[in-house]
């Protein structure tokens, strides 16, 4: 071949590779957030972390030190993201429930837009998909919650068993979700039973509980002053303006709605639970100064059909007074209602269940750390589907009962 | 400390250290001959006797030995301070006991302690002279790397040496050592082999590298008055955590930014110096790349960890003698410049500890200073600092501000 040739002998395999580079980016820029948290198929996660990082992380997983990792998903590579080891109750060295940062090491890094990602390890369900199944039902009736979807997740190439990839709630979340970034952001912090009662002057009383997750630097005062005035409006204001004072300072509407969710749900340990208030977030809008509650952790949601739905509502400080105001009790009823509507709709809830379980149980029977036994895992799925499907018809009967009406 | 243990502190400095420039005026009239601690000739028993007092007392034994006696002490002082850390205005700096001399004019020995508890033993160590070419040093001293570290901390012309000697050239280490020089010392030569009291970094894991061996090299070349010098070293290097330190941060660069290193560690420095008159240039480029095997997230190999940086600094003395002098003042500047990155860069830059491409970071920073010498024993200097730092890479969440410190030391050294 003559030298005239030559370019065209580079050109070609250039415009090539440039091609396939093309069709590489074409098909990574089609990956977004919403793929990765598609819930209708069963993700694999792929985590490269050193071994003895990874021996570390387990061995000492009640510390919250990150290790490097480089993490894999649908042909995507992100490297040098920190892992840690996270969970309250659900802590464990044998399958460590994990928390993704992204930005640990480059204030640049985020995947797919995201600052962080939670991998919940599922050891407080023995069914491994109450906690996706009522986050879907938040969702699907209004409620801001976190986008969550199932992946095998394989560490060093060996599988490391079932998670759930959880969206965090965090200032990218109160966008997508509030529609706000900017906002104060908290995460309820459970120290002992509180039910919403005022705690005094005392900003430090406020800051015990409630931890910022945005808005880290500002003063004490700017973060927690509009929370002690919130529960000062909610315990001191009279009954004819609770709902004008203290809806200024919180979305009622929006607060009831995830109550009714809760109850159509049987959580029993969330913002109304056995307990006091529980797995929560607290956004306080940046222009509207009102807050708003986001749901969070439901591993306890979906136990026990005919839970009581009232349950913990005389004790709680904030339900027990909106629920004396006849309007906001209306609201509330009508939200009862609407969701049990929601769950029952071509049998919603059910069908929910039922895919979810079908979605992980090959991978659930050849999880090799998980902390009970496949009979357990299959008995407890029956129970949630049988919650699915009788739950909704007590929680109608119920409303009736207690609220009147249709 | 509460403000008046500080000021009796710096009370207790300044008596220490100017006291002894009264009566060293007086002796500072004494010939020009009396120029180091070996040619001192203060006869105090006779021209046969055993006590002489030079520079520092000395002890003899006929033309059969001689033992000098010494102690240093220097007191800092800071002056300013934009760091912002809260901090003891006043600060003992080296303070140091020792004997040397020469047995059988062919034995030279030191003996140096710190008077302190951590790392008492400074230079212990004997030095052979076999010939003009080949002399043989074994005991615990410097290893040869880097010119500005191995000038004595009580002969800098700064207060502090750069942060690129401090952070790159290695210390004390026992070992033995073969040097010599050529004719009118044309060449100079040193090499030695150490064995490292401690791994290099404190270890992430159980290693079992303690006392692992250093070997290291020296050339200088002296063509007239100017000098240039090459020097490396090589050692093993257990996994470890590595950070940097800096002339504002102690406990590093960024304190929070440390790298995982394995395998070995390479130094290369090269140095040169040039003096007319009574102004005298010198500079140092110093470099150390660490090895990380087995240290990426896959534990596969990862690129070396780089850190390099130099100096160079210009000493003009604008009253005294251009040569040694007993009393003399000298203006000074220094550039110097520490920095990190890996060997590779084609990754997306990181601050992980296994990160194969490592987001470069560098500190610059100026130093004018002014040294008094105001006897042959003592030496008053005064620095002011300004250090910024550089991320190109801008994927740090806050980089420190440029700032200044100034400090001043007071020196007694007999």
């Amino acid at each position: 071949m003559s030298d005239r040739h030559a370019p065209s002998r580079v050109i070609r395999p250039a415009c090539l590779l440039a091609f396939l580079l093309l069709l590489r980016a074409g098909s990574v820029g089609a990956q977004t957030a919403s793929t990765l948290f598609d819930d209708s198929i069963l993700h694999t996660l792929q985590i490269a972390i050193h071994s003895r990082d990874w021996d570390r992380l387990r061995s000492t997983y009640l510390e919250n030190d990150y290790y490097p990792a480089d993490l894999t998903w649908n042909g995507i590579r992100v490297t040098n993201v920190g892992v840690r080891s996270r969970g309250r109750g659900s802590r464990s060295g044998v399958k460590p429930g994990l928390e993704i940062d992204f930005a640990r090491y480059s204030t640049r890094g985020q995947f797919l837009g995201l600052q962080g990602l939670v991998l919940d390890n599922l050891l407080q369900d023995k069914s491994m998909i109450r906690e996706r199944v009522a986050t879907a039902f938040l969702r699907r009736f209004g409620v801001p919650a976190s986008r969550e979807a199932f992946a095998t997740v394989f560490v060093n190439g060996e599988y490391a068993g079932l998670y759930a990839m959880v969206e965090e709630v965090d200032s990218g979340f109160a966008q997508r979700a509030l529609g706000d970034a900017n906002g104060a952001l908290f995460e309820y912090r459970w120290l002992r039973p509180y039910y919403g009662e005022y705690r005094g002057d005392d900003l430090d009383l406020y800051r015990q509980l409630f931890e910022p997750r945005a808005r880290e630097y500002d003063s004490v005062f700017d973060l927690y002053d509009p929370i002690r005035e919130l529960f000062r409006a909610i315990n001191d204001t009279p009954a004819e303006s609770f709902r004008a004072a203290v809806g200024m300072r919180l979305d009622l509407a929006a607060l009831l709605r995830l109550v009714a969710a809760d109850v159509l749900l049987g959580e029993a340990d969330g913002i109304v639970s056995f307990a006091g208030m529980n797995n929560f977030y607290l956004h306080r809008h940046s222009t509207t100064q009102r807050h708003q509650f986001v749901p969070w952790d439901k591993d306890y949601a979906l136990f026990q059909w005919n839970y009581p739905i009232t349950d913990g509502t005389s004790e709680h400080a904030l339900i027990r007074r909106a629920l004396d105001d006849p309007e906001l009790r209306t609201l509330y009823a009508g939200f009862l209602v609407e969701a049990v509507e929601s769950a029952t709709a071509a049998g919603w809830l059910e069908q929910e269940a039922q895919r979810a379980y079908e979605q992980i149980r090959e991978a659930v029977l050849a999880d090799p750390v998980k902390p009970y036994t496949n009979q357990e895992f299959e008995a407890e799925v029956a129970v949630v589907v049988d919650l699915a499907r009788r739950r909704p018809a007590f929680v109608l009967s119920e409303v009736r009962r207690l609220f009147g009406g249709r | 400390m509460n403000s008046s243990n500080r000021a009796r502190n710096i009370a207790c400095a300044v008596a220490l250290i100017v006291t002894p420039a009264v009566p060293a005026g007086v002796l500072a009239q004494t010939t020009s001959e009396e120029q180091t601690t070996s040619k001192g000739t203060s006869t105090q028993d006779g021209e046969a006797g055993v006590f002489r007092m030079g520079d520092s007392p000395s002890l003899r034994l006929g033309d059969q030995a001689r033992v000098d006696l010494h102690a240093r002490i220097q007191a800092d002082v800071s002056l300013q301070d934009e760091s912002g850390l809260e901090g003891d205005r006043f600060a003992w700096g080296n303070r140091r006991v020792g004997v040397s001399g020469v047995l059988f004019k062919r034995v030279e020995f030191q003996i140096e302690r710190e008077l302190s508890v951590e790392e008492p033993w400074r230079d212990v160590f004997a030095d052979v002279r076999v010939h003009r070419a080949l002399r043989i040093r074994a005991g615990h001293f410097k290893v040869p790397f880097s010119m500005e570290r191995t000038t004595s901390a009580f002969d800098l012309d700064f207060i502090a040496r750069a942060a690129s000697v401090t952070g790159i050239s290695p210390g004390r280490e026992t070992g033995i050592m073969l040097h010599g020089r050529g004719p009118r010392r044309f060449f100079e030569y040193e090499f030695g082999v150490f064995r490292l009291a401690e791994p290099p970094l404190p270890p992430s894991v159980e290693s079992g590298t303690d006392g692992a061996m250093l070997t290291a090299a020296r050339f200088t070349f002296t063509p007239g008055t100017a000098s240039i010098g090459i020097a490396f070293t090589g050692s093993r290097l257990p996994e470890s955590l590595h950070g940097l330190s800096g002339h504002f941060d102690d406990d590093g660069l960024l304190s929070s930014e440390d790298f995982y290193v394995n395998g070995r560690r390479r130094r290369l420095g090269v140095e040169g110096r040039w003096t007319a008159g009574t102004l005298s240039i010198k500079g140092e480029l110093l470099r150390q790349a660490d090895s990380r095997e087995g240290e990426s997230v896959s534990n596969s190999d990862l690129s070396d960890l780089i850190v390099d940086g130099g100096y160079i600094s210009g000493v003009w003395r604008i009253v005294g003698s251009p040569r040694r002098s007993r009393r003399a003042v000298d203006v000074a500047v220094r550039f110097e410049r520490l920095g990190f990155h890996s060997a590779a860069q084609s990754d997306a830059p990181s601050l992980g500890p296994r990160a194969d491409h490592i987001a470069p970071l560098r500190q610059d920073a100026w130093t004018f200073g002014g040294t008094w010498l105001v006897n042959r024993w003592v030496k008053v200097q005064v620095n002011a600092i300004r250090q910024s730092f550089v991320d190109e890479t801008g994927i740090r969440p806050e980089i420190p501000q440029a700032r200044w410190r100034s400090l001043m030391r007071l020196q007694f050294a007999m």
